[in-house]
């Protein structure tokens, strides 16, 4: 069953490359648009650069950074505001604000402030943090009352409660808060990269392709980008459902 | 002792308890009435997890409960024996795992208690609740889904475990418990 929805997600997957293969060849100009092939090959070209390499792996540790950041603020502030409700008013138009601030504002303020090696991390934070603090708070309000209500007569352990109580209650909140921050971070940490210019980053291999009109390239590094942020999806992901078990 | 005095209770417009009195001293005690009529109120309120609208409630600061509630209430991913460990942390596992193979099956004790039958659930409910180290015992419906042999068995198992508490059970069916002090809910 699991095999033959591998094959049908390739299956699929090979579709679109023959779709974006055949656009590339009736535009016939690889300013407008580089084919899969050129791009793989772009992608070649690129690794056999040790830079490339560095730059990838500090984008990355940098959004993972700001993703932490982010998501330990708004677990922490989330639960306090669980638990005194003049902290939830307090942070309620701040988290507001935050979540409809365009992110390109952030970027310029925060490049204002702490300078273009640390955008992405500050731009990672600030958008995983109000999805966090959303989610989890949500997660906690709809704890099941009446379980607290065994916990509060058989005097359980706080400790006892997070796990056999709060944590099962969180889980599927826990879930979709990492899935999205972890992709939303990443699209926020990158175009803070191309607007920022940090040297070594994908956002400046971007930024470099763009003025180069070297499309495949830049079509290379989104590939990077989008891998990346897959990847490392998938492993917290994983390592949020084994803790969680 | 626990003491309902004159205990009023409505929930939105329906009033559940009317000036309802009664006193529950040393021993076991069955509350006994149709259904719907507040039995369930009534633990509640003697649990202190809703509040009266009128009347009073007293019983000793420090008492404490262990509780068998109408809904099972257990930890639903987690297996028959943890349920037990999770709110009796003093228990051994070996005297947790002897108590719940009195009333269940061997391979029910590593289940999860989500996979467990309608009958099985109400009987691990009840074995958590009489491990539990308390003052005053409280089961709600206890025999719900329980053939006559099972039932007859969780009796036994409740009575055996009880150690001189004070016992309060609520139950439409009367078979068993027929020395128990009744306390009627009326209308």
């Amino acid at each position: 069953m699991k095999t033959k929805k591998y094959i049908r997600t390739a299956v699929i997957v090979l579709i679109w490359l023959i779709i974006w293969q055949v656009l590339a060849l009736v535009i016939n100009n690889s300013i407008l648009l580089s084919g899969p092939v050129e791009t793989f090959m772009a992608l070649i070209t690129l690794g056999s650069a040790p830079a490339f390499y560095l730059s990838v792996g500090i984008t990355i540790g940098k959004i993972l950074l700001g993703f932490l950041i982010g998501a330990l603020a708004g677990t922490v502030l989330s639960l306090l505001s669980y638990r005194f409700s003049i902290v939830k008013e307090f942070l309620s138009p701040f988290v507001s604000v935050i979540k409809s601030i365009p992110i390109v504002s952030f970027i310029i303020i925060a490049l204002i402030w702490a300078g273009s090696s640390n955008v992405t991390i500050i731009v990672s934070a600030v958008i995983s943090f109000p999805i966090f603090y959303k989610n989890i708070l949500e997660g906690l309000f709809v704890t099941d009352q009446k379980m607290l209500d065994l916990a509060k007569v058989f005097q359980m352990k706080t400790s006892k409660k997070i796990r056999y109580i709060y944590l099962p209650s969180l889980s599927s909140h826990i879930k979709s808060a990492v899935s999205l921050a972890v992709g939303m971070a990443f699209r926020g940490g990158i175009t803070a990269e191309v607007i920022g210019q940090p040297v070594r980053s994908i956002g400046n291999g971007l930024y470099r392709a763009k003025i180069n009109l070297a499309t495949s390239d830049m079509l290379a590094w989104t590939l990077v980008a989008v891998i990346s942020a897959f990847i490392i999806e998938r492993i917290i992901s994983f390592a949020v459902k084994k803790v969680l078990k | 002792m626990i003491e309902l005095k004159n205990v009023t209770k409505s929930y939105d417009d329906k009033k559940v308890l009317d000036s309802f009195s009664a006193v529950f001293d040393q021993g076991s005690y069955l509350l006994k009435g149709p259904s719907g009529i507040g039995k369930t109120t009534c633990i509640l309120l003697i649990l202190g997890l809703i509040k009266p609208d009128d009347g009073e409630i007293s019983k000793p600061s420090d008492m404490r409960f262990s509780v068998c509630f109408q809904e099972d209430r257990l930890f639903e991913k987690e297996t028959a024996l943890t349920n037990v460990l999770a709110v009796n942390e003093d228990v051994l596992v070996s005297d947790a795992t002897s108590a719940i193979l009195e009333l269940l099956p061997a391979d029910a004790l590593n289940k999860k208690a989500g996979e467990l039958s309608g009958g099985m659930k109400r009987r691990l409910a009840v074995v958590r609740a009489m491990l539990h180290d308390s003052d005053c015992v409280i089961l709600d419906e206890p025999f719900t889904g329980l053939d006559d042999e099972a039932r007859e068995k969780t009796i036994a198992f409740i009575r055996a475990r009880l150690n001189g508490r004070l016992l309060i059970v609520t139950s439409h069916d009367e078979r068993g418990l027929n020395d128990l002090q009744v306390v009627n809910i009326e209308g």
